[in-house]
């Protein structure tokens, strides 16, 4: 637990000094208006929320591409990588507050993004069961957190990940239905993006500020199987790249 | 020989020393592009990313079920790729700075202004083919667009005028980015959400009023009028908003060279850039 709360405290001091982690989190109203403004010019103010949402989870994610792929380049950076991998306590371990906090630290995005919609744009957020609402927030944070995770593993794994970053911001809003839902694309959008744990997410969203009727239990399981995946996917490969870098020697890139 | 025109004891400003100059960044970008990308780093990362941004920012289209404001947005997410990648222009510039070769640009005899423009010509190409991609994609896709007629000729030239004029606007705060090198990134990424909405290039319906013609003045607003007239076969309308979107990149373009002399003077009095 002591390992757990360090990496938070030690996560936390950084993002809130970290341009770039703060520049994400200072995006967010932009993204809140650009949004609601698209719905508000289709005259659907009803679906206001879908934009908050949107602004929230595409900020999370960011967070999990960019500053989950900048969590092992740093220690490198800093010459603290090959130190951590000596220390009793594992990387892997190590690096479970870290990500949490990172995870944690987009829940400011959700405030920021209700914020804007409510004091620029006079909406009723208008939330049906806030128990689900809060219960998928929970649900995204820790499957975001494993995703921190695994790009932190690949950025471990792989020394020239960094031009790949850029693609796996839109492809993953579009795969993951953050504006509109998976039924509305074609097939070979759908397929994919129902495993992707996102979709999922999105489908308690809909249920929970009342834009779909669907059942609960089915995208619960399924968010939770898949993020369950995510974060076993994601050990298993921090794991695997440390104990090469171990044998290798290769701190600087494997 | 054109490598003599470089040396000098004093400022140059000499047209023909001066574009020696900007040549010579011109090259050096496009040689740190391809050493940046791999074509399957560029394709995968940078192309597929393009048009997923056009197909997600669309759906609001399909989320409240009208394909025709699916499909304007879409031709004006095309478009506005340009400026997604015109507008790294900012953070890029800045390495300069990180190279430590800032304030030599600024002690040069050509001074920062010709070198940091041909620095940002490599965007000129990014966005030009980032946009003619999304946009030949969207073109394709659309049913009621036919791509397979000579107007669509045009479009390749609406990308580079659009990356243009958004490399520009982004020049116009490089010169600012370089003095606050921090802010680099928050720079070119806050740029990036007035300029799509204040163009039009994402909104359901056309802008009027004073909206209107500030999308007239801004990057990508006349490009994206004129996208949108190719879309319904009218290669003649397209014409008036490609020359105005050129004429207010050129304004853009004093707008940065204005700029980029301010930061060389600020540079220069208080020894910065270093």
């Amino acid at each position: 637990m002591s390992v757990l709360l360090a990496g938070l405290r030690v996560q936390m001091l950084i993002s809130l000094r970290r341009v770039d982690d703060l520049q994400l989190l200072a995006l967010v109203p932009f993204s809140a208006v650009l949004y609601l403004t698209m719905l508000a010019q289709t005259g659907r103010r009803d679906l206001a929320i879908v934009g908050v949402l949107a602004s929230y989870v595409t900020t999370v994610w960011s967070l999990a591409i960019y500053s989950g792929g900048d969590l092992i380049d740093e220690e490198r950076h800093t010459g603290t990588f090959a130190p951590l991998l000596v220390t009793p306590v594992s990387v892997a371990r190590a690096m479970f507050g870290r990500v949490l906090a990172i995870s944690l630290l987009g829940l400011v995005g959700l405030v920021e993004a209700g914020v804007v919609a409510v004091l620029f744009f006079h909406i009723d957020l208008g939330i049906d069961r806030p128990w689900l609402m809060a219960g998928s927030v929970v649900l995204l944070s820790v499957a975001m957190a494993g995703a921190t995770y695994f790009f932190g593993a690949v950025f471990l794994l792989t020394a020239n990940a960094r031009p790949w970053q850029n693609a796996w911001t839109y492809p993953a809003f579009v795969l993951g239905g953050v504006l509109a839902p998976l039924r509305v694309w074609p097939i070979w959008v759908r397929v994919p993006g129902r495993l992707f744990f996102l979709s999922w997410v999105m489908d308690l969203f809909a249920v929970a500020t009342g834009r779909s009727a669907g059942a609960v239990l089915l995208p619960a399981l399924a968010a939770g199987g898949l993020a369950m995946a995510t974060w076993v996917l994601a050990w298993g490969m921090l794991r695997w790249a440390i104990r090469r870098v171990q044998a290798t020697g290769a701190f600087d890139g494997v | 020989m054109a490598s003599d025109r470089l040396a000098s004891d004093g400022p140059i400003d000499e047209p023909a020393s001066l574009f020696a100059t900007f040549r010579f960044a011109a090259v050096i970008s496009w040689r740190d592009f391809r050493a940046l990308y791999r074509w399957y780093t560029y394709v995968g990362g940078w192309l597929v990313r393009v048009l997923a941004q056009a197909a997600f920012l669309a759906s609001v289209g399909l989320l409240v079920g009208s394909e025709s404001v699916a499909h304007r947005i879409a031709i004006g997410a095309a478009c506005a790729s340009a400026a997604t990648g015109a507008l790294l222009a900012i953070p890029l510039a800045t390495m300069e700075r990180a190279l430590g070769t800032a304030a030599v640009l600024v002690v040069s005899p050509a001074g920062l202004v010709p070198s940091m423009l041909g620095r940002a010509v490599d965007r000129l190409v990014d966005g030009g083919v980032m946009s003619t991609t999304a946009l030949v994609a969207v073109f394709a896709y659309l049913p009621e667009v036919q791509l397979l007629r000579p107007s669509s000729l045009l479009l390749p030239v609406f990308a580079v005028a659009m990356a243009y004029s958004s490399t520009c606007l982004a020049m116009t705060l490089a010169g600012a980015a370089l003095l606050w090198p921090d802010a680099r990134n928050l720079i070119s990424s806050t740029l990036t959400v007035p300029l799509t909405l204040l163009s039009g290039a994402v909104l359901p319906h056309e802008p009027t009023g004073r909206l209107a013609l500030v999308s007239h003045l801004l990057p990508l607003g006349n490009g994206i009028r004129g996208c949108r007239e190719l879309a319904l076969g009218h290669a003649a309308g397209a014409l008036l908003p490609l020359l105005g979107e050129l004429l207010v990149g050129s304004a853009w373009l004093v707008a940065a060279i204005g700029s980029l002399r301010v930061a060389q003077s600020w540079a220069t009095r208080r020894a910065g850039l270093v």
